[in-house]
């Protein structure tokens, strides 16, 4: 796990800068950030309590409006895309819908042994532009917990780090960029597609 | 309320007040204050003696050049990499993923908590010695104090409790050590049977097993099969998570190295010191969208 040393200096790297750019990011105030991801939280802890005996596609089914409030889901479809997404021209409501489904059929089928984890959520939230990070964690009695941190703007999930470091977004924009190349626009919707239907147990 | 549900949870396993616990951990971060200027001093003629691997120059150009090798995401081995992925994915798919199934099936959750718990506990000598290599005393002295609270308040390292005090677990491994040290990381490394990787970190890797602390110490005590069985069994309990991330994924060797990069570059950056904030992926950044373009198009080249 990837911890902070409150020591040291919370400084960005900016990426592209290879000359060895760095900013300092601004501790922000608890903020609608925090209260949306305990919101979501809340919600998640009382409905996985209801739904872990289920099937995937029924867990599926109870999740999705949760899952849709909390995250900008076609905000995140986009980003995953990226600077091409322009170019998806007719097909972008596809990708975003066949996104959707995959993201929220994937996390279906992950949570089916809720085991009584705790969520705490950080009063502290940090801010970088126009966006808020809020960091929590998620653990089980006596293990060690399991760091997430959500990307939030306007009071809403645009990404998520698991560890604090590795991010959904970066690497669904990983898997899709080499679909997007070899086969275009919709090569990407067939396969999001196929991955969802075959994760919900559904003819392809 | 995070605190007070998991210290009930620790009273009900250990017996113990939460205050002796917050006192034992607080106490030990005390009284070793002087033991740990002490380690210092012993330890900074290892740490020169490495000193020729270093690259002499100002701390923020070391600091910068450091985070650049951190996010070193070359992949010029892919189409072989490629095909060592389809093959550890063939011997996953027809022997370790059913195995990992069956010990799923058969060992309940609680106790394979425990063993994850007592697995990472073993790990702790061997991240102690790392963090001396790279000089992170903080980590060394961190790492030393979580051995000993678990070793002895979480009944042989089968409970956290030291996170509980906020002695969170550090990472610490040979490659760390050698990036610390100055070595590239060389090109992106689908390992057999050890997975995603790169060179410097593949030879880390195994340094690591071979002068693991644990494996020279414990099997003269209580022999090999036990110290195997726990290895085994922590080994197959990760398997479900590399089944996730491929089961969920169009890409399943993009997923896994773009997850294995992200996640090596911030155990990196906290073996160097330094923090690398992930990275903010957007296609239509909201604010000054002309300044970011550039900068979201090269991240996007660095992720593949």
């Amino acid at each position: 796990m990837i911890s902070q040393n409150s020591r040291r200096q919370f400084l960005s790297f900016v990426a592209g800068a290879a000359g060895g750019a760095f900013f300092a990011v601004r501790p922000a105030a608890a903020s609608d950030g925090v209260d949306a991801v305990r919101s979501y939280y809340r919600e998640l802890a009382g409905l996985l309590k209801q739904i872990s005996s289920a099937s995937v596609k029924e867990r599926y089914n109870r999740l999705s409006p949760v899952v849709s409030r909390a995250f900008d889901l076609n905000g995140m479809a986009r980003s995953a895309v990226g600077p091409g997404w322009a170019s998806l021209g007719g097909e972008q409501g596809r990708v975003q819908a066949a996104f959707a489904r995959l993201l929220i059929a994937n996390f279906a089928r992950r949570i089916g042994d809720f085991a009584g984890e705790v969520f705490d959520v950080d009063e502290k939230t940090e801010s970088r532009g126009g966006v808020v990070i809020v960091k929590t964690r998620i653990s089980r009695t006596g293990s060690s917990p399991t760091r997430i941190d959500y990307l939030m703007r306007g009071g809403k999930v645009i990404d998520l780090y698991f560890n604090g470091t590795i991010s959904e977004v970066a690497t669904r924009r990983a898997e899709f960029a080499p679909i997007l190349e070899s086969g275009g626009p919709k090569a990407l919707v067939a396969a999001l597609e196929q991955r969802g239907s075959s994760l919900l147990g559904e003819a392809v | 309320m995070f605190q007070q549900v998991i210290f009930l949870n620790v009273q009900r396993y250990i017996g113990e007040g939460t205050g002796f616990l917050k006192d034992l951990i607080g106490n030990w971060h005390a009284a070793n204050a002087r033991s740990k200027s002490a380690l210092r001093l012993v330890l900074l003629g290892g740490v020169l003696a490495t000193g020729a691997c270093v690259p002499l120059m100002d701390s923020q150009t070391r600091q910068n050049a450091l985070a650049v090798r951190a996010l070193d995401t070359r992949d010029q081995w892919e189409e072989a990499n490629r095909a060592q992925f389809e093959r550890n994915k063939f011997v996953n798919d027809i022997a370790i993923s059913p195995a990992a199934r069956t010990y799923r099936t058969i060992v309940p959750q609680p106790l394979r908590d425990r063993i994850d718990t007592g697995s990472n506990n073993l790990d702790e000598p061997r991240i102690f010695a790392n963090n001396l290599l790279q000089g992170r005393f903080d980590a060394a002295h961190k790492t030393f104090g979580r051995f000993l609270v678990n070793s002895i308040l979480g009944l042989g390292g089968l409970f956290d409790v030291a996170s509980l005090g906020g002695l969170e677990r550090q990472s610490g491994d040979f490659g760390q050590t050698l990036f610390v040290w100055g070595f590239e990381s060389g090109p992106y490394w689908v390992m057999p049977v050890f997975g995603p990787a790169n060179v410097r970190d593949g030879i880390g890797r195994i340094v690591d097993i071979a002068g693991d602390p644990i494996q020279w110490i414990l099997p003269k005590w209580v022999g090999e099969w036990p110290l195997t069985g726990v290895s085994v069994a922590a080994g197959l309990g990760q398997v479900e998570l590399l089944d996730d991330l491929q089961q969920g994924s169009v890409d399943p060797y993009a997923r896994f190295r773009s997850t294995y990069l992200q996640n090596r570059a911030g155990e990196l950056a906290q073996a160097a010191g330094i923090t690398i904030v992930p990275e903010l992926v957007e296609a239509e950044p909201a604010a000054a969208p002309a300044a970011k373009k550039p900068r979201g198009k090269s991240k996007a080249k660095r992720q593949r």
